[in-house]
Formats: C-alpha cells, structure tokens, sequence
C-alpha cells in the first residue's frame, strides 16, 4: 500500500458500471512527510474519504476489486483506509 | 521480494474491516548493504517486526497468501525478519553482512 | 486529413515495479538471505538474492530476493517468474512474488536480419544492437 494525500474528486457520467456509486478521487502519493512524489492517480473510495484526509491505497487488481466489493471489475487502486497519524523512527 | 527496513507504523481507525487488528508498518526498501533506497511504502505485518529491523517484503496478488489474508485487500506484506545478509565472494568479498541495525543507528 | 488510429497516443510502457524499474527475466544469484522468524510458507526454502539484467547480461535495476526452486547457488545465471505466477512454482500455500525457476546453461540469439549481409556472423550468446 502507499500513502497519499486526496486532492479532488472525479465525476464522470459515463463510466464503467462496476465504478457505479463509489466516489472515484484524485490522490497524489506522498511520503510519510508529506512530500509529493510520482504523479496524481485515481482511486474508488471504499471507506467515505473526502478532500484532505491522508489515506490508504492498495494497488494490487485483486484487492483493490475486494476491497471496492466489485468482483471482477476494471480497478487496480483502492482506498482502503484514512490515516489518522503515521509514527516515523530517525533514519 | 524485496528487502526493506521498518521505518514507522501507521495508525487509521477508519478502514476496510478485513484491515482490522492488522499492524501497517511504513518501509523503505535498502540495498544488501543495508542502506535506505527508493521509495516509502506500507506493509502488513505477518511476523511482529519492530522498527529498524530488515525485513522481507512479498508485493502484488502473492502478499494474500501470507497469513490468511486471503480476502484481504492487500499489496505488500512483511513475510520474515532477516537475520544476516551473505553476498558472494565477488559482490563483497565473501563477507557475512549483519542485517539488524544500519552502522550508525544511535540509541 | 491523416485517419489516426484508436490509442495511437498511448505507448505501451515495459511493465515496472515499484521503483521505476524495468522487470527482466534473467538474473544472477550474487547472495543469500537468512531468516529464522518468517511466515511458515517460506520454512525450509532457500532465499537467494538475485540481480536482474538485461538481454545483454548486465545488471538492470535493484536485487531482489527469490525463493529457489531448482537447487540454484551462488554466481549462477537464472531465470526467474514475477507476480502471483511465482507461487505456483511450489506446492502448498507459498507467499512468493519472485521465485527462482530455472538455471541457464546458454543464451543464443538469432542475427538481427539487417546484419545478415554485413561483415561477421554474430556468436552464439552475442548480440548485434540495431
């Protein structure tokens, strides 16, 4: 999983059906300090996340269609959790 | 897999409740010298790693079948701490390479 | 007006692990891992670390740890399967994503057609670059 930070959300009428009633968001993966890395993604929102919350994504096909409760659906990315804080030791 | 240390833990109330009761540890993957490279990931824990320890670190559809976590929607899990590290004769001159604590962890 | 075809702005990219890497399926074993506390579908299976490379035989990307499934050891050019596929190279329930499933003996690659009528004929094991 990685964490990311939700940025926006996504509406799109026409869509695949499997995406039907679940928030598609746009999250931007960021390390545990917060800072930015690789582009900003789309995720289907398992666990009611809005704009700001720092969360869980899993990336793997099968557990992001689980998690979504969309078997056999076209998702490789879910949200899974929202970060209430991340505890870091010094490098 | 991948080799990695334990750098944080991750805590989140609200999550997928086949997540409940699991411990997410936040990784960063090293080199077989020990040495941080690459970017932070989370892993479920499956063998109670603590922090700065190596790890081995199982990715993708195969990280389910660590721990019963078959139904689980998850992507990377920690799947044994690493004891030592022995690279061949030409990688490092044969040495036995200690995996627990990097040289300059200070207590 | 050029009729573009369907998707032609999309380059299919090698598939990358998470770091960005290019995966390859040719690696040496340049190590071993030891580990005692671990889940009990890896007890009693060897765990070698392994430098993936390229078609060329040099080293691409960061080593990896594979489970061994064929007696492979140190300094040994492999090949190896990714993803939820490496599991099945065991029986029973085996977390692996990186498994180690064959030792190779030699690699030949064919000429390159271009270099057909140009001077020598590449050696077994070479491989002419375009």
């Amino acid at each position: 999983m990685i964490l990311a930070q939700v940025v926006g959300e996504v509406v799109a009428t026409q869509k695949h059906p499997s995406h039907e009633s679940r928030k598609i968001l746009l999250v931007q993966p960021v390390d545990p300090d917060g800072s930015e890395r690789s582009d900003a993604v789309l995720a289907l929102d398992a666990v009611d996340a809005g704009i700001g919350d720092r969360v869980l994504v899993v990336q793997e096909g099968y557990s992001a269609m689980t998690a979504a409760g969309r078997p056999g659906s076209p998702i490789d990315m879910t949200i899974v959790g929202v970060v209430d804080a991340v505890e870091m030791t010094k490098e | 897999m991948l080799l990695a240390r334990v750098m944080g833990t991750v805590v989140a109330t609200r999550k997928d409740e086949r997540l409940l009761g699991k411990k997410m540890l936040v990784c960063r993957p090293v080199t077989p010298q020990g040495e941080a490279e690459g970017a932070y990931f989370v892993a479920v824990d499956t063998v109670g790693a603590g922090f700065h320890e190596m790890v081995l670190v199982v990715s993708g559809s195969s990280a389910r079948m660590a721990a019963n976590f078959k139904e689980s929607p998850v992507d990377s899990a920690i799947v044994g701490i690493v004891d030592e590290v022995e690279l061949n004769a030409e990688q490092a001159g044969g040495r036995t390479l200690a995996a627990a604590a990097p040289a300059k962890s200070r207590r | 007006m050029p009729n573009k075809p369907a998707g032609a702005l999309w380059q299919p990219q090698p598939r990358r692990n998470r770091d960005g890497d290019a995966v390859m399926m040719l690696a040496h074993v340049i190590g071993n891992v030891v580990s005692t506390v671990k889940d009990p579908g890896l007890e009693g299976r060897k765990l070698l670390l392994i430098q993936p490379l390229t078609r060329d035989g040099q080293p691409r990307g960061k080593p990896l740890v594979g489970i061994d499934s064929i007696g492979a050891g140190f300094g040994e050019t492999v090949y190896w399967c990714r993803g939820k596929e490496a599991s099945l190279a065991f029986t029973g329930e085996v977390p692996s994503d990186c498994s180690i499933v064959g030792i190779v003996d030699t690699i030949t690659s064919p000429p390159a057609p271009a270099a057909a009528n140009a001077s020598p004929k590449p050696r077994a094991g070479s491989r002419r670059s375009k």
